[in-house]
């Protein structure tokens, strides 16, 4: 795609809906950035407090799915009314829905509690054969509540989106699989809109001490939220006069093929951000600003950062950022929510220090937004990596 | 839709099911109405209102490839795919050197939700104890991705690393997704499929919560009928399947053994209940089209479909009524079977092995059987195969999913 021309099959953003531990909306979070922040433990990434009922059209969903299901599902809705598509206004068949979901959480075996305590003698000791005989107390939608495609599921069904869809589970990567699944069908012709993104909820201590067993989880916070786009061909865009926010240059995925936790020594991050540079017909030294992950996870840090001087060494330098220094770890959330975090940065003409990574100086956070190209990287400790280059709209 | 696509063919299968240890085994022992189900031996299930279900008997995982590390990473699923992706690639010979390009290969798996164990889970939850090393594997290794990463990591494949869950649809959807990958033009090779196995405590318990199961607990052996008037549930089964998809000219170029080709994906939403099908066959309907629409043929050209046919009451009745509406009998001679009587329900490795069945039959040219069918359903106007294995003359067969969340797929698969 030549990115200085338009064309009417190009790939446009045109709509965001946003929801963390710092409200509803893109306005609330990218404020985050500029507040004073006193959110520090683990439960300061949590959205607690926060009343769905009025942003569902559904509101008995509620009851039937998990808390990050809610979030998914409030998110989903905050973007369809921020890019102006509802069921009336969409061809349902030609409209699709592509979640990054978390994995299935443990947490909702939780619902099975009579079962497991009358599963255990008076020593301590397990006998497995007795859940038979008391898991009935358990809700009888116990399986589904833990279902990882619930919010494609409920999400669908409040769009009335009925063409090509699909559900990833690959944690932080997962938001731009999702965009490049979408992606494809447009250009297979199959739908002309799709909403795109994907919730989290990662904090329990399962997985908290899983992760640290393994040197995984450090200083980064897990955090609680969810992030959609509303992702259409220009064309589907221009006819129904909607407002771009960006361009969707290119979008690609890789692997280190070294299997979970190991991380590449070999520089595959370059070579996936050289592949989508080309694909997207775009010099390194045209982009201005490259978010990062920013995990926290020193491995997936590392190599993000390499990557970065790989491929700048001999051009401009960009800004590089990460929202993880005031949103956390959105993990399947992330990705998508930066295009947010960008539109404001482009708006405002600067990166805000908060977000600013050590790589670069302070004193470089103001961008020139006559350079409107970005990258924004995903990449997991399982060796799974993705970069999507987007072009902003001018503000 | 589907110009300028590029070929994409099937160079390589592997299975492990209730059925056999191998893509061959499995394909007879659908073949011959094997029936691997009996009381679930992998925990005890005895106070269940489904004690029973078809599993995988006689396993021994395959070690190459796998050092002390990786094999902790392994669910009871992960072990079947192991060894279907070996199987899978040593027949397509992709492990060989130059057979493929890294950056050019990826993978696309439909996983499911894995398999808590109850004795970790009790210790987390009840005991409080989330530390140590046990611990952190069986959390680890029942992350969908751990095994996408693993197979990655086998075959050498440097592209995307695509994990989705869509209940009974997952690794329906990994296939069709794997052959637009493929069909694009993003890469030349994409090992896919799908691998599953929910008989532990936990999810038996919540399928039987939901009364999807089968409770004929007196007669498992016929307990999985699906189209049958007496249904009355499925039956869990369990496994993995894993296929190697090429491009044409790509497998052309070194000489594979080319099994099929897949010509055809429908993907839809029904957009209506989590677990309910909508009472017309939105979306299956819609999904079926798609994928004729893809293929660019008439349905008449279709000889068989391997139908989701769960043996529940609604899935059988929804989905004959959209089959019978596609492939209708004025117009067409299509035969149809749900090969769950034989395998079980494989949840989300489903997909995967019935596609793979599909692909058997118009290569072999036999319709598979359809088992435990006494009296069909009348409301179910659909023309089953035999019940016994029966010559087909057909070039095409198309197989469906559908899943928990309205997801469904449809695979068209040609003979070459």
């Amino acid at each position: 795609m030549n990115s200085n021309k338009t064309s009417s099959n190009d790939i446009v953003v045109t709509g965001l809906g946003m929801l963390t531990a710092h409200g509803l909306g893109l306005k609330a979070n990218v404020e985050a950035f500029t507040a004073p922040s006193s959110r520090k433990s683990q439960d300061d990434y949590k959205v607690v407090g926060f009343n769905p009922a009025p942003h569902l059209t559904d509101r008995k969903v509620i009851k039937a799915v998990a808390h990050r299901d809610v979030l998914g599902l409030v998110a989903l809705e905050d973007c369809m009314k921020n890019s102006g598509i509802s069921p009336q206004t969409i061809n349902p068949d030609r409209t699709g829905l592509y979640v990054g979901a978390p994995p299935s959480s443990c947490e909702d075996h939780h619902n099975y509690h009579e079962g497991m305590e009358s599963s255990v003698d008076a020593s301590g000791k397990l006998i497995e054969k007795n859940f038979g005989d008391h898991f009935r107390s358990a809700s009888p939608t116990t399986l589904l509540n833990g279902l990882p495609n619930n919010v494609l599921c409920y999400g669908s069904k409040t769009m009335d989106a009925r063409g090509p869809n699909s559900n990833y589970t690959t944690l932080e990567t997962s938001s731009h699989m999702a965009i490049i699944g979408a992606s494809r069908a447009m250009r297979r012709n199959r739908i002309d809109s799709a909403i795109v993104g994907g919730y989290a909820e990662h904090g329990d201590k399962v997985f908290i001490s899983s992760m640290k067993a393994r040197g995984l989880y450090n200083a980064t916070p897990m955090a609680e939220g969810a992030a959609f786009a509303t992702i259409e061909t220009r064309a589907n865009a221009e006819k129904r006069a909607a407002k771009v926010l960006c361009t969707i240059l290119a979008c690609n995925a890789a692997s280190d093929a070294q299997g979970p936790y190991k991380m590449a020594s070999e520089p595959i991050l370059a070579d996936l951000i050289t592949q989508t540079l080309t694909q997207a017909q775009v010099k390194p030294g045209d982009i201005e600003v490259v978010m990062t992950t920013g995990s926290g996870v020193a491995a997936v840090d590392s190599a993000e950062l390499k990557a970065i001087d790989a491929i700048w060494s001999g051009a401009t330098k960009p800004l590089v950022a990460s929202t993880a220094t005031r949103w956390g770890n959105l993990m399947e959330a992330g990705g998508v929510a930066e295009i947010g975090f960008l539109q404001t940065c482009y708006a405002n003409k600067s990166v805000p220090e908060s977000a600013m990574s050590e790589k670069s100086a302070a004193s470089a956070q103001k961008l020139n937004i006559e350079r409107r190209k970005a990258a924004i990287l995903r990449a997991t400790p399982w060796g799974e990596y993705t970069c999507l280059i987007v072009e902003m709209a001018k503000p | 839709m589907g110009t300028n696509k590029k070929r994409v063919v099937i160079t390589g299968m592997g299975a492990v099911t209730p059925a056999g240890n191998t893509m061959n085994d499995t394909w007879n022992g659908i073949i011959e109405g094997k029936k691997n189900v009996g009381p679930v031996e992998v925990f005890d299930a005895e106070k269940f209102s489904c004690n029973f279900a078809y599993q995988v008997r006689d396993f021994k995982l395959n070690q190459e490839g796998l050092d002390e590390e990786k094999a902790k990473l392994l669910n009871r699923a992960g072990e079947f795919a192991w060894n279907a992706a070996l199987e899978a690639a040593q027949q397509s010979k992709i492990l060989d050197k130059g057979q493929t390009s890294p950056m050019r290969t990826a993978v696309c798996l439909g996983v499911g939700v894995g398999s808590p164990d109850m004795a970790w889970h009790h210790g987390v939850y009840m005991a409080d104890k989330c530390d140590g090393d046990a611990h952190t594997y069986n959390h680890r290794k029942n992350f969908p991705n751990t095994l996408s990463a693993l197979v990655a990591n086998l075959i050498g494949a440097k592209g995307a690393t695509s994990t989705i869950h869509t209940a009974c649809a997952s690794s329906g959807q990994a296939l069709g997704e794997a052959y637009e990958m493929i069909a694009t033009g993003e890469y030349d090779v994409v090992m896919t499929g799908g691998a599953d196995s929910m008989i532990n405590p936990f999810q038996m318990a919540g399928f039987c919560l939901l009364g999807a199961l089968s409770t004929r607990v007196s007669d498992p052996k016929h307990a999985s009928r699906p189209f049958d008037a007496n249904r009355d549930g499925f039956v869990l089964g369990e496994g993995a399947c894993l296929l190697v998809f090429e491009e044409y000219e790509h497998a052309k170029a070194r000489g594979a053994n080319i099994l099929g080709e897949i010509v055809g994906y429908g993907v839809t939403e029904s957009a209506y209940r989590i677990t309910d099908l909508h009472p017309e066959g939105r979306g299956v309907i819609e999904s079926m089209q798609m994928a004729l629409a893809d293929a660019g043929i008439k349905p008449s050209e279709v000889g068989y479909v391997n139908a989701h046919g769960t043996s529940t009451n609604l899935n059988d009745k929804v989905e004959s009524l959209a089959v019978s509406i596609v492939f209708d009998k004025a117009s067409c001679s299509t035969k149809v079977s749900s090969t769950k009587s034989t395998t079980g329900h494989l949840i989300s490795a489903a997909g995967a092995i019935e596609f793979a069945v599909a692909l058997m039959s118009v290569k072999n040219q036999v319709y598979p059987p359809s088992v435990n069918v006494q009296t069909q359903d009348p409301t179910c106007d659909i023309t089953l195969t035999p019940s016994t294995p029966s010559p087909m003359t057909s070039t095409y067969a198309l197989s469906n999913s559908v899943g928990f969340g309205g997801s469904n797929t449809s695979l068209i698969v040609r003979r070459v």
